[in-house]
């Protein structure tokens, strides 16, 4: 007997769908910003000429480059609880795990974004009698962020992918309101599918407006 | 209260992580071949002037690029598998949903690649009678694989570091063996860092022998 797909079940919830995309933007609004930050400062410290910044930076890089989201985020939510006995709430361990990572990630981004700028721009700064902070300030970083937006645009839209991942602890985001869902209505490949197909349509409208935007600064 | 870290309980279950290893890699292998071979049928087709062939490929790569990996799994492994009436073993589950997404990303580099061939080469392979068939086999994807195999080595890493997320539907890889042991013994902080070294040990070692390969290609 062939099965025969009944979307009802899912368009009877679908307000309770919407509604867990909050959580899902969320994530993702918190994973890029903190991320930003935590990128700029990593990025920053990896090119300095100290190796007692540096090397630690790399580290820091390597270590997100090399793990597994999901092997991070179990081992934060359950090791590292366990370990320091720090109880931590699902969306803030969630929270953080994206964050950190992204700051990982968007640190080489920064990093290749600086290191763009010729070196003619920083000495020109310097002789006009701007301090290092002043530099970067006032010219380096204000170039790198035209390079740096397309890449960054792309992180945002892993994020928001990425931002499925943590329905393992929990938090009531739209994959685990999906799966909420089909335990209750034994629905999956109808919620499933429905759940792809709005990550689809968050990411191909969130890689139309990068696309946008890189095409707005390539002309400014 | 101090926590007490327990590593002769890892090491006594070494030989258990060892195969986990194997299966990682195994799954990933295996996923790997599938996505290598539908990959450069979608690149072809996307880069095709037919438009019965190209719009479906680019609707291909969109969704799967979109799609993120975890929704995927639980899409074959729950919803496909009840819309197919069968019932899919864990590695063939995750053998598809690694399997389509990569073939989406290989796509795409694979495009990139074979546009990357200047024009008249395929000129010249027509010129000297060869057919459109002959001229792709012997002298646009020869030269294009040289292009793209840096980028299929970065897929590789990814797709290793993804297949972790197959332990969700009980692949008995590395990510899914911490998991058991950290239940039996109670000791996530031990499993988790272990399970999580392994992946960077993994991740390092190819990703210094993709940069090997680039450089001996640049040099060839």
């Amino acid at each position: 007997m062939p099965y025969i797909p009944d979307f009802g079940p899912v368009l009877r919830v679908w307000n309770v769908l919407l509604a867990s995309l909050r959580y899902t933007f969320m994530l993702a609004v918190l994973a890029l910003s903190f991320g930003c930050l935590i990128g700029l400062f990593i990025a920053l410290l990896r090119i300095s000429r100290y190796r007692f910044l540096s090397v630690p930076a790399a580290l820091y890089i390597n270590f997100f480059r090399g793990i597994p989201q999901m092997v991070y985020l179990i081992w934060l939510y359950f090791g590292i609880a366990m370990a320091t006995g720090v109880d931590f709430e699902p969306t803030l361990a969630a929270a953080i795990c994206l964050s950190t990572q992204y700051g990982g990630y968007l640190a080489e981004i920064f990093r290749s974004g600086i290191q763009a700028i010729g070196r003619g721009q920083t000495e020109a700064a310097m002789t006009i009698g701007l301090t290092t902070a002043q530099t970067y300030r006032y010219v380096i970083l204000p170039q790198a962020i035209r390079i740096i937006i397309p890449p960054v645009g792309n992180m945002w839209v892993g994020a928001i992918k990425d931002s499925s991942l943590v329905s393992l602890l929990g938090v009531m985001e739209l994959m685990r309101t999906a799966q909420v869902q089909t335990t209750m209505t034994w629905r999956p490949f109808e919620f499933y599918t429905t759940v792809a197909l709005i990550y689809v349509c968050i990411v191909w409208l969130s890689s139309k407006g990068v696309a946008l935007l890189e095409r707005r600064l390539r002309y400014a | 209260m101090g926590y007490k870290l327990d590593l002769k309980v890892v090491l006594d279950n070494m030989d258990e992580f060892l195969l986990a290893v194997r299966m990682t890699l195994s799954v990933s292998a295996v996923a790997m071949v599938v996505a290598l071979i539908l990959g450069l049928i979608i690149a072809l087709m996307r880069i095709s002037k037919s438009r019965i062939l190209n719009t479906p490929a680019q609707g291909y790569i969109n969704f799967f690029q979109g799609a993120p990996q975890y929704v995927l799994i639980f899409w074959v492994y729950y919803g496909l598998a009840m819309l197919l009436n069968v019932n899919f073993r864990p590695f063939v589950a995750g053998v598809i949903s690694l399997g389509t997404q990569y073939a989406g990303f290989l796509a795409e580099i694979y495009r990139s690649g074979i546009q990357a061939i200047d024009r008249g080469q395929r000129e010249a392979a027509m010129a000297i009678g060869l057919t459109s068939t002959q001229s792709y086999r012997h002298v646009i994807l020869p030269q294009a694989i040289r292009i793209v195999l840096p980028s299929i080595g970065n897929m590789w890493i990814a797709m290793v570091k993804d297949s972790s997320l197959l332990s969700v539907i009980g692949v008995v890889e590395i990510m899914r063996t911490a998991y058991l042991n950290s239940n039996d013994y109670f000791r996530p902080f031990e499993f988790y860092t272990t399970a999580a070294v392994l992946y960077i040990i993994l991740t390092f070692v190819f990703f210094y022998g993709n940069q090997v390969l680039e450089r001996r290609l640049k040099v060839g």
